[in-house]
Parts: C-alpha cells; sequence; structure tokens
C-alpha cells in the first residue's frame, strides 16, 4: 500500500517539461507522463472501487487514503503534461484530442469539476460504505465528462 | 385497350392499394383503455431515467438553467439517411406535447404513431420502447407533465429523398417493429426478468449495441454483439457473454458501471455511453443489478 506514493515525485519532477518548441521525444515524453497520471489515478480509484463492489472488505482508513490521493492528484498543475502540439494529430501514441487546446477553458473546468468531486470523495470515504459510493457516482462522471470531449474513442 | 395494358394497370392499382394499406399508421391505444391506470409520478421518474429521454430531447445546456430539465429538443443526429433534429417535447401547449392526450402519448411511445396518424422513424427508439408496459408509459406521462413547459417550435428533418416520405416507414414497421421479448429466458429470476425488461425494453440498449441491416433494421441473431455507431464514427462494445464482449466482467462489475462509469480496470467510460450512465446512475441500485443479472444470464452465442 506505500507503495503507489512513489511514483508522485517522478511525476512532479519532470513537470519541468517546458511547453515551447517540442520535439519528437518531448512530445513522447509528456504523453507518457499524463497516461501514468491518470493510471495512478485508476489506481487510486481502484481501491476504493473494489470496496465499493464489495471484492473488497471496507476499511475506512485505507479509504480515505486512497480518496485523499486523488484529493492530491486532482489538484496537481496539470498544465505542463498537456504541451500544446502533443494531441493524436500529432501522435501515434495518444488519444487527446485538439480540443484540448482548441478549447483550454472547457478542458480546463472538467480538471475542476474532477478536483471537486475527488474532495468531495475524500470528505465521504470514510462515512460509510454507502457515502463512499455516492461520492465514487460523481467522481466517476468526472471522469466521463472529461474523457466524452476531449479524448478519441477507443 | 390490348390486355397487357389492362393487367398492367391492374398491379399498379393492386401495388399501390397493397401500399396504402401495408403503410397506414393506426392508433390502436384507446384514451379508454389508459384512463384505467392510475399514474404514478414518482416511478414515471424511474421510467424517465432508465428511458434516456434527456439524452436525446434535452436543449444544449445553458448556465441559468442548469439544475432544470428542458426538453426543448433540438439535438441533431447524422446517420447515413440524413439528419434527424429532436422535438420539443416538453409539456408546452405549443410547440411540445402539452395538448396531447396519454393515449396519444402511448401511440407514439409503444407503436411510432403520432397524433396525426403519422409514423415516426426509428430514430426515436420506439421499436424498444414498444416492449414497456402500458402502465410505465402512463407514469412517464405524468412525470414529464410536472417539467418545465418551453416554447420553441420544432425543427425539421434534413433527409433525403426516398426517406422524407414517412408513409413508406410503414412497411418498415411491419419488418421490424415488434413488442415480443428478444430472448428466451428459462429462468424464474425475477432479477433477471426485471433486467431483461429493462434492457429489451425502455433502456434501449441493443438500438446501440446490437447491429442492424441495410436499412436499419436490428439484427437479433446478434443481439447486443457491437455495431458500428449510429453516426459511423467508430464501433460500439459487444456487450454479450462473448470471448470479444464482456464475458470476463463480473455482475458487480457492470452494476458498477452503470453507477459510476468505472470500467474494471478503473479506466471511466467514454462517447455515447457516458450519458447513458447519466441516467444509470439514479437508478434504483437493484435496477442496476437486474441489468447486470440479465447480461450475465444472455446465452453465450454459438
Ligand atoms: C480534464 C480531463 C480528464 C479528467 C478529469 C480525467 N481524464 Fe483520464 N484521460 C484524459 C485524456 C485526455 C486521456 C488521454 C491521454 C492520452 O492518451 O494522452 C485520458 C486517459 C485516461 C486513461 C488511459 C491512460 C493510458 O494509459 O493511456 C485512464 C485509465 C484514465 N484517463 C482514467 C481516468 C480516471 C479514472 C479519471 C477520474 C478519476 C480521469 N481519467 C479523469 C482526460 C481526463
Ligand atoms: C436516441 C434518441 C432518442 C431517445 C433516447 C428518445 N427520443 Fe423521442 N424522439 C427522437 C427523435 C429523433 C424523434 C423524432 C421522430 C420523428 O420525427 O419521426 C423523437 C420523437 C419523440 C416524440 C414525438 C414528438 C412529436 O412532436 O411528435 C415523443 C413524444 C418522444 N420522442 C418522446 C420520447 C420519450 C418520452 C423518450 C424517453 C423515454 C424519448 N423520446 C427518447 C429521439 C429520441
Ligand atoms: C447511445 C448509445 C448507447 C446506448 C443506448 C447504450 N450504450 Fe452501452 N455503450 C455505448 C458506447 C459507445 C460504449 C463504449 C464506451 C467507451 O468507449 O468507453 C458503451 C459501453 C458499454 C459497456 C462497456 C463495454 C466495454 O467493453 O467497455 C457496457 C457494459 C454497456 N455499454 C452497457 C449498456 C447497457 C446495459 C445499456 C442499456 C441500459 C447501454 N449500454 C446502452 C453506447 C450505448
Amino acid at each position: 500500500m506505500k507503495k503507489r506514493f512513489n511514483a508522485l515525485p517522478v511525476i512532479l519532477a519532470t513537470f519541468t517539461i517546458s511547453a515551447g518548441s517540442l520535439n519528437a521525444a518531448d512530445v513522447d515524453k509528456s504523453i507518457e507522463i499524463r497516461q501514468s497520471y491518470m493510471q495512478l489515478v485508476a489506481f487510486n480509484v481502484g481501491i476504493v472501487g473494489s470496496m465499493a463492489k464489495g471484492k473488497s472488505k471496507y476499511d475506512s482508513n485505507i479509504a480515505a487514503e486512497a480518496a485523499n490521493n486523488l484529493a492530491l492528484l486532482s489538484k496537481m498543475n496539470y498544465q505542463a503534461m498537456w504541451p500544446e502540439g502533443s494531441s493524436q494529430e500529432d501522435s501515434d501514441h495518444t488519444r487527446a484530442k485538439m480540443e484540448i487546446w482548441t478549447d483550454a477553458e472547457g478542458f480546463a473546468q472538467k480538471h475542476t469539476n474532477f478536483a471537486n468531486s475527488a474532495q468531495n470523495l475524500a470528505n465521504l470515504a470514510d462515512k460509510g460504505l454507502n457515502n463512499l459510493r455516492a461520492g465514487m457516482k460523481e467522481l466517476g462522471g468526472s471522469c466521463g465528462g472529461c474523457h466524452q470531449g476531449y479524448r478519441t474513442k477507443k | 385497350m390490348s390486355t397487357w395494358v389492362n393487367i398492367g394497370a391492374a398491379a399498379v392499382i393492386t401495388g399501390i392499394t397493397a401500399f396504402w394499406i401495408l403503410t397506414d399508421a393506426d392508433a390502436p391505444i384507446s384514451n379508454q383503455q389508459v384512463s384505467q391506470l392510475e399514474a404514478n409520478i414518482e416511478h414515471g421518474e424511474q421510467v424517465f431515467n432508465i428511458g434516456g429521454c434527456v439524452s436525446c430531447h434535452a436543449s444544449k445546456p445553458s448556465k441559468e438553467h442548469a439544475n432544470t430539465i428542458r426538453l426543448a429538443g433540438g439535438k441533431r443526429f447524422k446517420t447515413e439517411f440524413g439528419v434527424f433534429i429532436a422535438p420539443n417535447i416538453s409539456p408546452d401547449k405549443e410547440t411540445g406535447i402539452g395538448n396531447w392526450t396519454t393515449a396519444d402519448f402511448a401511440n407514439a411511445m409503444k407503436h411510432g404513431v403520432s397524433p396525426d396518424n403519422e409514423h415516426y422513424y426509428p430514430a426515436f427508439p420506439y421499436t424498444s420502447y414498444a416492449r414497456m408496459t402500458l402502465q410505465d408509459v402512463v407514469d412517464l406521462k405524468a412525470y414529464i407533465d410536472t417539467l418545465p413547459a418551453i416554447t420553441q417550435q420544432s425543427a425539421q428533418h434534413q433527409l433525403s429523398f426516398p426517406f422524407t416520405i414517412r408513409r413508406g416507414l410503414g412497411l418498415w414497421k411491419q419488418l421490424y417493429l415488434d413488442d415480443k421479448a428478444v430472448i428466451t429466458l428459462n429462468t424464474p429470476d425475477p432479477s433477471v426478468l426485471r433486467g431483461q425488461y429493462l434492457v429489451e425494453g425502455p433502456g434501449h440498449c441493443g438500438e446501440c449495441h446490437s447491429p442492424r441491416n441495410q436499412i436499419g433494421g436490428l439484427d437479433y441473431t446478434n443481439w447486443l454483439m457491437g455495431a458500428k455507431s449510429p453516426d459511423n464514427s467508430g464501433r460500439v462494445p459487444n456487450i454479450s457473454p462473448h470471448d470479444s464482449g464482456i464475458s470476463e466482467w463480473s455482475h458487480e462489475d457492470i452494476a458498477e458501471y452503470l453507477s459510476s462509469g468505472f470500467t474494471p480496470e478503473y479506466d471511466s467510460a467514454g462517447g455515447d455511453m457516458t450519458k447513458v450512465i447519466e441516467n444509470t446512475s439514479k437508478l434504483p441500485t437493484s435496477d442496476r443489478e437486474a441489468i447486470a443479472a440479465y447480461l450475465k444470464a444472455l446465452p453465450p452465442p454459438q
């Protein structure tokens, strides 16, 4: 369980990538990083998710920890992970749509929704399974809300 | 006149008469039939949610009306036949359906027939709604009547000939409109049967997840086995218990997906399914579990 924090400094460290002119390696790197970021998010969702499904026993401490991780992740400055010129029109390794840059305001709003629902989950996670489930509904809506407009279909 | 011409003319006339009869739009449900049913508005809201009416009929969201359900229509659906535009179904008396009787509404939902006795296009998924109980339809109407009435003229569809002729839909409906259950399930399990009702009826899951033939009829032999998306921009996944479907998903995985949109890998649903999940997330837990139970109970394809 402790292990999940190790990836965080790595991600934070790579934030120094500047969003200036990008070469192919920079593009690939930022794509890799944001996908890892999403995986880290998904990993923490999985901890509470498995409790919501009854696959693992509900434990208010562990649930709160995972939800706090999510709240933390959602508040990270994300912009450096999404440099202009790294959409699916620029690389085959990404499903990021051009709209992330052409509608930066909308994308930022989706991120805010995510941060709000992650914080909401953090507030609810240790207050019983039903509250946890309610918080997950909202969180899930915020992920889907962004994926729908800003990520290409499979 | 030569006999050939006579025979030819007779054939044409018979053909036209047959076409006219076959394409006539009856409205079989009477006011008397529905007046015997008492409407339950609260339950109507649940029917509204599983029916996904909002996904197609809600007007563009705006900040000032963020928390109201506004069924003024306007959403455009690009298809191979042209562009359909969702009509206003808010209870406005002039431009919506505020003047409709409950029987008018039931004939639209279950038979695809308008109050003016015209056929509706199956872009309105009445091919599934046909399986709804009359009671659910009555409850649904009562709930829609409580929503804000919005004055906004419905737009004309932008279709190409011959799809502009509603009468032609009569033939199509003879072939593809059917209120029988899609799958024969030999189980007394009430949850599975409830799931069957929700999926095959109001939930209209098959309208996206099942393939269609060239003229848009659902291919029931490949029920829920995936299809190309209606706007041709990708594929809708196979959700049958098939190797290329969701045989790996547990009952809990499916129920969770319909609640929060999280997949078993904790990615989240995308595409049009996000709208569906906005609706299914509002259902009682038992209904999401019923849908999961039905999907798990489907006979695996040969
Ligand atoms: C502000 C927008 C936004 C939000 C909010 C968001 N995502 Fe994403 N997510 C994306 C985009 C865009 C991609 C595609 C990235 C790429 O391919 O470069 C993605 C990709 C992913 C991936 C695939 C990563 C990979 O390995 O390719 C997963 C898993 C994922 N997101 C999970 C989540 C979960 C879970 C949440 C909510 C808890 C969430 N996302 C919230 C925009 C978002
Ligand atoms: C997939 C999109 C879609 C969904 C979901 C949908 N509709 Fe529709 N609906 C349409 C379209 C398109 C039409 C126009 C059909 C036509 O003109 O032939 C329509 C027409 C109608 C009409 C006729 C309106 C008129 O002015 O004649 C009614 C009533 C209606 N829908 C009610 C509903 C209700 C209630 C629900 C939810 C249970 C619903 N619809 C769900 C797309 C949809
Ligand atoms: C408007 C079209 C539409 C309707 C209606 C619809 N779906 Fe979907 N469904 C989709 C699309 C598109 C996806 C793929 C989502 C994605 O790309 O993440 C999907 C994905 C799914 C998945 C996940 C499959 C996978 O392999 O990821 C399940 C389960 C599912 N739908 C069940 C249902 C059920 C149950 C209903 C009825 C209550 C339903 N769907 C109604 C379009 C639809």
